[in-house]
């Protein structure tokens, strides 16, 4: 078995231009037998709206190495069973921007000449770091797509589901910090918190609302009065009409048997 | 003898009623200190006095203390959510922030950036503790229309206010009177409304007589001490029960009244107690003082512990060969052959394939993180399956024909009469795979191509597992030699 676990498995830090910024991982191998791991750094970016990302084989523009006295970047090292490491990482940068890369411990293993498949294992820890001489870079937040996903909403039996892309066109990284405003008739009904996600510079983040600590979808649960609702994230909104479908239904259907039933007897007498 | 015996029973009556209004009736001691005396705070925290360091900068939200030479000199009695007040350059003016985030023993977040006129190193950085303070005790003595003093330190250190609403180093201070006289909350002096005098005793009020007047007390070593004095009035006609406990408190709740200041650190020791003595007193209807009723008691004050547990996230991913093992039909597979049992953590062992055959063997995938959004565990190969001497590659698969990619959901692989590699997942308890077991596909070729086998969009509640089941064939053309090939598992949080 090779099991190894690396902490922390991510970091989001804001440095000053020409700072250092100083972490330390703790690599652990969890597994029954020794593993030969080197480590290393790769530049990535967001792909798509939900957390993805592709990786660009190179190293982000930034100073980085390790501070351990015995260790370089890429360097081997041997960790037996239960055994940990700290690595200690150090960053300078000196140019204002946001920079996304993944520091990686690599499991490396010697070839075995047989037809095979060796399976490494390869752990990253992403760093988020923005570089900026303001300690709370300004950020530009804009909501994309906002809508209702159902277009017929029942009062009793349809939750209403809100999808929607926030866009950050700022060049540093950010949390969402926001809410969705649930409106009738210019009351405020409900709030929505939207997920914490870090949105990317210059790209977009599919809406997720907070649930019990946990992302989930965006909905309004049921039931609902009838009427017109509006729902809202700071100037964006959109509007959606709760009606009691089933109802009118049943009572469509009611008045249907009913008069077929009446024809019915009508034409036997 | 008639005469003889009224006397006798004359003398036993008077006896009796003697007797009788002694026990019954005793005669007030007039000179004896309380008992059962205490004085209880409902926070004994010590207030923060501090000072600004250098390296502040107006705007600068992050604020470096002064770490020697005043009261508090580090960060460790400061918390999250604490309001503090920083100096300006105005003598007695505060500007108030909100405590964001302790950094260390040195640093501290405040909530908005600093203002200019904060920012001049020893600029004082204070935050008040407060605390309702409540006495108790039992008299043993009374006045009739007398009063009860009780005596709680002031600062006497020269520079030290004891009524400006910053906390003293050598006594609880009684508060100021901004942002106007009579206001409630933090910082504000406290009133004769925020005295609660014991409501079953004396006539009238049960507000304090008087707050505000200082006392000098001169201990037995000659060295004198200045005392805030509260005080409670029996009212006319009104007096104590001796031997009974009494209760009063001073101090409100700061939504609605006022309290005393805890003292900033005089022991510049961390975790050392500062002791401070307070003094019950007790006066008759003409206020003279009655020495031998004074009662010392000892309250002490200490910093708080400011404990902190950051839960960095993990990840932890395992690749084993539990249940790949011979016969092992995961993903749904022909039975794994006797290269099953060849089968580590780290490489599959095919052996001598048999050609135009499917050739199935599997791993076990395991992954767990604490991350709030969950992990993503990825696969790529480091090249293509190759003979080791000749580098002549057994293809990625086209799942014979039925043209599966690497980023597709795959597609059913029946035909093995041409060569190819590639892989299957069956989802054991993962939040997401991204294809069913049945479909095959390729590797994708590279860490560019690394494609998506596991996913957990949210923490998961436990360590989750599925199936990787590799399929290898080689048609009846295919070079001899021995192949091999990296696969490269990647796991990551999601940012």
């Amino acid at each position: 078995m090779t099991n190894l676990s690396i902490q922390p498995s991510q970091l989001e830090i804001q440095l000053k231009p020409g700072t250092n910024y100083v972490q330390s991982y703790i690599i652990k191998n969890n597994g029954d037998v020794s593993v030969t791991l080197n480590t290393s750094v790769d530049t990535w970016l967001p792909q798509g709206l939900n957390g993805n990302i592709i990786y660009l084989n190179s190293p982000p523009n930034l100073n980085i190495s390790l501070s351990n006295s015995d260790l370089k970047l890429g360097q081997n090292f041997i960790l037996n069973p239960n055994q940990s490491k700290q690595l200690v990482l150090k960053i300078q940068g000196d140019t204002p921007g946001d920079y996304y890369f993944t520091f990686f411990v690599n499991q490396d293993v010697s070839s075995n000449p047989s037809t095979n498949s060796t399976q490494l294992i390869r752990l990253g820890s992403h760093l988020l770091i923005s570089i900026s001489d303001s300690e709370l870079p300004t950020t530009n937040f804009k909501i994309n797509n906002f809508k209702v996903q159902n277009p017929f909403i029942d009062c009793f039996f349809s939750s209403v589901k809100f999808s929607g892309e926030i866009q950050n066109n700022s060049n540093y990284f950010d949390k969402i910090d926001n809410t969705i405003s649930i409106s009738k008739n210019n009351t405020v009904i409900n709030k929505l918190t939207i997920f914490p996600d870090n949105v990317l510079s210059h790209h977009s983040r599919t809406l997720r609302c907070l649930n019990d600590k946990s992302p989930a979808e965006c909905q309004l649960s049921k039931p609902l009065w009838p009427g017109i609702y509006q729902a809202s994230i700071d100037n964006t909104s959109t509007s959606f009409i709760v009606l009691p479908y089933s109802l009118l239904i049943f009572l469509l259907l009611l008045i249907i048997i009913t008069k077929l039933l009446i024809d019915k007897k009508n034409n036997i007498l | 003898m008639i005469n003889s015996v009224k006397n006798l029973i004359f003398f036993v009556i008077i006896i009796t009623a003697t007797v009788i209004s002694i026990v019954y009736y005793p005669r007030p001691i007039k000179s004896a200190p309380p008992t059962s005396v205490k004085d209880t705070l409902s926070s004994s925290q010590l207030s923060y006095f501090a000072r600004l360091g250098t390296g502040v900068s107006a705007s600068d939200s992050l604020i470096r203390v002064a770490l020697s030479g005043n009261p508090t000199n580090d960060t460790n009695n400061l918390f999250v959510g604490d309001t503090i007040g920083i100096g300006t350059t105005v003598t007695g003016l505060l500007t108030l922030y909100t405590v964001k985030d302790i950094g260390n023993t040195a640093l501290f977040q405040i909530n908005s950036p600093i203002s200019q006129s904060n920012t001049f190193v020893n600029a004082a950085i204070i935050s008040t503790h407060s605390a309702v303070h409540t006495f108790s005790f039992t008299p043993q003595s009374n006045f009739t229309g007398g009063y009860w003093e009780f005596l709680i330190k002031a600062s006497n250190t020269a520079g030290e206010a004891i009524n400006d609403g910053i906390p003293d180093s050598n006594g609880f201070d009684l508060g100021a009177t901004t942002p106007s006289s009579g206001a409630n909350g933090v910082g504000t002096r406290l009133k004769v409304t925020d005295v609660t005098c014991p409501s079953n005793w004396g006539i009238g009020a049960t507000t304090a007589y008087n707050v505000g007047t200082t006392a000098v007390i001169t201990s037995g070593v000659g060295t004198t001490a200045t005392y805030h004095v509260i005080s409670c009035y029996l009212g006319i006609g009104g007096t104590n029960q001796i031997g009974v406990g009494y209760t009063m408190t001073i101090g409100k709740d700061l939504a609605s009244g006022s309290q005393l200041i805890n003292p900033s650190p005089a022991n510049t020791a961390e975790g050392s107690a500062d002791v401070y003595t307070f003094y019950i007193r007790h006066r008759d209807s003409s206020s003279a003082l009655f020495d031998g009723d004074t009662i010392q008691g000892k309250i002490a004050l200490v910093e708080a512990v400011r404990v902190t547990a950051t839960v960095d996230p993990t990840i932890t991913f395992t690749i084993d060969a539990t249940g790949v093992g011979t016969g092992s039909t995961a993903c749904n597979s022909p039975a794994f052959g006797l290269n099953g049992a060849n089968t580590t953590a780290t490489q599959v062992a095919f052996g001598t394939l048999i050609l135009d055959s499917a050739n199935d063997l599997g791993h076990r995938l395991s992954a767990i993180t604490n991350a709030d959004n969950g992990y993503i565990v990825t696969v790529y190969e480091d090249g293509k399956m190759e003979n080791i001497t000749s580098g002549t590659t057994i293809p990625d698969t086209t799942c014979g024909g039925g043209g599966c990619t690497t980023s597709g959901v795959g597609t059913s692989w029946t035909s093995f009469t041409a060569s190819g590699w590639g892989y299957t997942i069956q989802n054991l308890s993962v939040g997401t795979t991204i294809f069913s077991y049945g479909n095959y596909r390729p590797f994708g070729d590279g860490a560019a191509n690394a494609q998506q086998i596991m996913k957990n969009i949210t923490t998961p509640s436990a360590t989750e597992q599925a199936y990787v089941c590799y399929r290898l064939t080689a048609s009846s053309t295919q070079e001899a030699g021995n192949y091999e090939n990296r696969l490269i598992y990647t796991a990551t949080a999601t940012f």
